[in-house]
């Protein structure tokens, strides 16, 4: 009889050193593969040193495993439609495990349609989620109203920088205020929609407003993210996809 | 008398004048050691050189590259690529099957953006004012690193990444000297982080051109010499794969320079040094540029061979000398026993019992003054390798390594019995005429 304890505790044993085996099938499993899809602020334009500074290479140097893999589609200038015509196909046929989508703000001064932009956007996300295959996190359109190159533009001092050509009409704050609410109210609706996640750079950039450190977020173009700017930018990223992490 | 008698007289003999003894196998064994000495140095050089110009790899190794074979240089060790030509996966097994051949090693290269944050590029390594700090432009070398003993690659410090591993590799020494990191101290690089960028050329809607990289992340684990590939940054062989189907999907319109094929080369080692010709021949059918120094090492070991018979020379005049002291030394202990010799003779010794003994006393000598000076002579050459190696090291290269020869010491040990033997025959035949009156004359 004192048999049967003797071999339970060998089956333990064995069960225990196979261990290791399992670990090691682990490591050699396929690697995070993070895409990145936007414009000139998800490159980093603006930035001396773009590679280290622009916050999509901080989100995947901070946030991700060290064997993931990185691809940043973003193009300069670049709209939802164009996105997607330009940038979408090529990320998904990354397959990627994370996708962040940042495209708002060219579309709000290139005067697009909130809901048309909302149907691209969605389209967009679905492409890239492969049906929750990959974590998508969409950031929504931060407060434009508040951009120093906006108030440039408002007050006629300035009608083009080198990456930023101001809107004709150039709206009122309080038009530009509501057109960013209707964006966000569509991104909104698409995250809840398709189960990505939303990164509300809106609510970043408010209370950066309230602290006064609004203008050392923006670099010398006066729309893009200075490396402060990038980093707050990098963060509510990670925020978010830590959020997703613990609340699974 | 018999050999067991004889031995023992000639023992006794030894033992009896200790200081004369000691003084002709002290002659002995330096002679001894520095034979031994100087062969093992010249074998270690020898190996040192030929590993060297194999660049750490099988000396019948032959790289064979991506590129088209240029019929008038088939004689030439490095000869001009021809126009580039694609090594397949059908290549590859083509080759293996050749006769001669031992094994065919992959050799993957990638373009790659190296950017080491936080860490500034040298001034001189700079693209231009728009690169970004802290990025320089490589090539990415990847390899079975299982293999890794079998190819031209030295490690300096660290050790090689982990076979199949996608998150460490190892730089050169010329990689780091972008970042301003001097041979001296490659070793601060160990531990580091850096991101690889593989680039692919896109055209943008707007028609401009673009690149955009495929980014992995690595910790230095290794700094190593290499000659696999022209690159500065050495992976597994999966990792510089996919970032080599990354680079090479990409529009060829916006980067021509691309490589395409998807092995840059492959590293063929042939049976043995003679295969090489023949297995070079062969793939050059195939059409393909192959380089293997074949030639230089043939005329390096022709002159390492002409400095070994020179140290090998002077070896064997320090032996002739000795040969002499024993002959010496022998000569002057037939002189001091005469008498005994004579008595041996009266008692019914014959001729050849007094030659034997003598033999065996000049054939001990040697054998223990052989043995001595072997042992010294590889400590000698141990000394002198530890010194090099501290020079070596201290200019960032790779050590030496002094095996035992075990033909050299039986054959010292040998050479300076059998040599004392000969040195032993004069006076042992003189000893062995002496009449038995030379007992009462005396």
């Amino acid at each position: 009889m004192r048999v049967l304890p003797i071999l339970a505790g060998a089956l333990l044993l064995a069960a225990c050193t196979s261990a290791p085996q399992t670990s090691k099938a682990g490591s050699t499993s396929k690697p995070v593969v993070y895409v990145a899809v936007g414009a000139s602020e998800s490159v980093g334009v603006g930035l001396t040193d773009p590679l280290v500074g622009a916050w999509t290479q901080r989100f995947y140097r901070d946030s991700l495993k060290p064997s993931a893999v990185f691809v940043n589609m973003a193009v300069p200038a670049s709209t939802a439609m164009q996105a997607l015509q330009a940038q979408v196909p090529t990320a998904a046929s990354l397959k990627p495990t994370v996708a962040t989508v940042w495209l708002n703000v060219n579309d709000v001064f290139d005067g697009v349609d909130p809901v048309v932009y909302g149907r691209q956007l969605r389209s967009i996300v679905s492409t890239l989620s492969r049906g929750g295959a990959a974590t998508v996190l969409v950031a929504n359109t931060p407060p434009l109203q508040l951009l120093p190159g906006y108030l440039n533009c408002l007050s006629g001092q300035e009608r083009a920088t080198r990456t930023f050509s101001c809107p004709t009409p150039v709206p009122t704050a309080t038009a530009l205020q509501a057109v960013v609410a209707a964006y966000n109210a569509q991104i909104a609706s698409v995250t809840s929609s398709t189960g990505a996640l939303l990164v509300n750079l809106n609510a970043a950039y408010t209370a950066a407003e309230r602290g006064g450190t609004t203008a050392s977020l923006v670099g010398p173009d006066g729309i893009n993210p200075s490396n402060a700017g990038q980093a707050l930018v990098a963060h509510a990223f990670a925020a978010a996809l830590a959020r997703a992490h613990s609340a699974s | 008398m018999n050999w067991a008698d004889a031995f023992h007289l000639a023992v006794r003999s030894v033992l009896r004048r200790p200081g004369r003894a000691a003084l002709t196998v002290t002659a002995v064994a330096l002679a001894a050691a520095l034979f031994t000495a100087m062969l093992t140095m010249a074998a270690t050089a020898q190996g040192r050189v030929l590993n060297q110009l194999a660049n750490g790899g099988p000396l019948a190794g032959i790289q064979v590259a991506a590129a088209a074979a240029n019929p008038s240089q088939l004689g030439s060790d490095n000869p001009t690529q021809g126009a580039p030509k694609p090594i397949t996966q059908a290549t590859r097994s083509h080759i293996n099957q050749l006769p001669g051949v031992v094994s065919v090693l992959p050799i993957v290269t990638a373009q790659t953006l190296v950017l080491w944050p936080n860490h500034a590029v040298a001034p001189t390594a700079r693209g231009g004012p728009d690169q970004s700090r802290g990025v320089v432009f490589d090539e990415m070398v990847g390899i079975d690193l299982e293999h890794a003993a079998d190819l031209p690659i030295t490690v300096l410090e660290g050790h090689l990444p982990a076979p199949g591993s996608l998150t460490e590799v190892a730089v050169t020494p010329a990689l780091l000297s972008k970042y301003g990191i001097g041979r001296t101290h490659v070793a601060s690089a160990l531990g580091a982080v850096v991101e690889l960028g593989a680039p692919r050329g896109f055209r943008d809607p707007d028609g401009f051109r673009a690149f955009r990289s495929r980014w992995t992340r690595a910790t230095i684990v290794g700094v190593v010499a290499e000659e696999a590939g022209s690159g500065g940054v050495l992976t597994s062989l999966p990792q510089a794969t996919a970032s080599h189907a990354w680079t090479a999907a990409g529009d060829p319109t916006v980067d021509s320079d691309a490589p395409r094929s998807p092995y840059a080369g492959l590293f063929v080692s042939a049976r043995g040094l003679g295969q090489v010709s023949q297995v070079r021949s062969e793939i050059t059918r195939l059409g393909y540029s192959t380089s293997a120094p074949e030639n230089i090492i043939t005329t390096v070991e022709r002159y390492v061979h002409v400095v070994e018979i020179v140290l090998a020379g002077v070896g064997v005049i320090a032996l002739a000398i000795a040969a002499l002291g024993i002959t010496n030394a022998l000569l002057a202990a037939v002189r001091e026993r005469r008498r005994e010799i004579g008595i041996l003779k009266a008692v019914g010794a014959r001729d050849r019992d007094v030659l034997r003994t003598f033999l065996i006393e000049a054939t001990v000598i040697g054998a223990v003054g052989g043995l001595i000076g072997t042992i010294v002579g590889l400590l000698l050459a141990r000394i002198v390798a530890a010194v090099v190696d501290g020079y070596l090291a201290s200019q960032g290269l790779a050590g030496v390594h002094v095996g035992i020869p075990y033909l050299l010491v039986l054959a010292a040990v040998a050479g300076s019995a059998g040599l004392s033997l000969l040195a032993g025959l004069f006076p042992a035949r003189r000893a062995a005429r002496l009449p038995a009156r030379e007992a009462v004359e005396l």
